[in-house]
């Protein structure tokens, strides 16, 4: 998937990989895709959750080599 | 308008301070502003680690303070202490699994504009002075404030 911006959570527990995100996302621009890596399997329900709570968009999550590359849009 | 959320933080273990503050942390993430009412044991919690605490004025609230030194070092856990080696061990734990210490949430926390709101009451009770209290505090307040935020509020919890 196309991204603009990359932050690396791996190794990182809860609720660090969501408060990174959030302050991550403020230098993003309307439109630009955030790319997460993160190895906390709670991020699955955690993003889409973050995202609709905070009117961004989430895109989707794929599972690469135990990790997880989870994709949002910046409303 | 932003949503609100408060959690007033009565207990001053561990344990519980994490819960808080990870809720905390995760609300304010989430775009919420967040407030933390402190109150009688939680007020350890925001305590200055070093130092005498000044605002013990008489001897039963110097005994007090002595007995109930508080700081963000000092908590125990709510079970399994065990004089200090239960909370070691699960401190050990936590670091492997990479859980934030409480310290590092209470830096995000304050880095998320996370409002710290001792209360005054207690203060006075347990002879803490503004200045026992760690930095970044925002105000010291009665409950008619933390009613008024709380009244405003979605989320509003008790640990």
């Amino acid at each position: 998937m196309d991204f603009d911006v990359e932050l690396d959570t791996l190794g990182l527990q809860c609720p660090v990989p969501i408060v990174k995100t959030a302050k991550k996302m403020k230098e993003l621009e309307s439109g630009q895709v955030l790319k997460v890596i993160s190895d906390d399997e709670g991020i699955q329900e955690d993003m889409p959750a973050w995202a609709s709570s905070t009117g961004n968009e989430f895109l989707g999550i794929e599972e690469v080599d135990g990790a997880y590359h989870v994709y949002v849009k910046k409303a | 308008m932003t949503e609100k959320a408060t959690i007033v933080l009565f207990s001053g273990e561990l344990d519980k301070a994490m819960a808080a503050f990870i809720i905390a942390t995760g609300m304010a993430a989430q775009g919420m502003d967040v407030t933390i009412f402190f109150t009688f044991w939680g007020l350890n919690v925001i305590k200055k680690d070093k130092g005498k605490i000044v605002g013990a004025k008489n001897w039963m609230q110097k005994m007090f303070s002595k007995l109930n030194r508080g700081g963000v070092s000092r908590l125990p856990l709510s079970k399994f202490n065990m004089g200090g080696m239960g909370k070691s061990m699960l401190q050990k734990i936590m670091k492997k699994e990479k859980v934030s210490s409480l310290p590092a949430l209470m830096e995000m926390a304050q880095d998320l504009d996370v409002k710290f709101w001792p209360c005054k009451m207690s203060m006075d009770v347990m002879g803490i002075a503004k200045e026992d209290l760690i930095d970044g505090v925002e105000k010291v307040v009665g409950v008619a404030a933390y009613a008024a935020e709380a009244a405003n509020a979605k989320v509003n919890l008790f640990i």
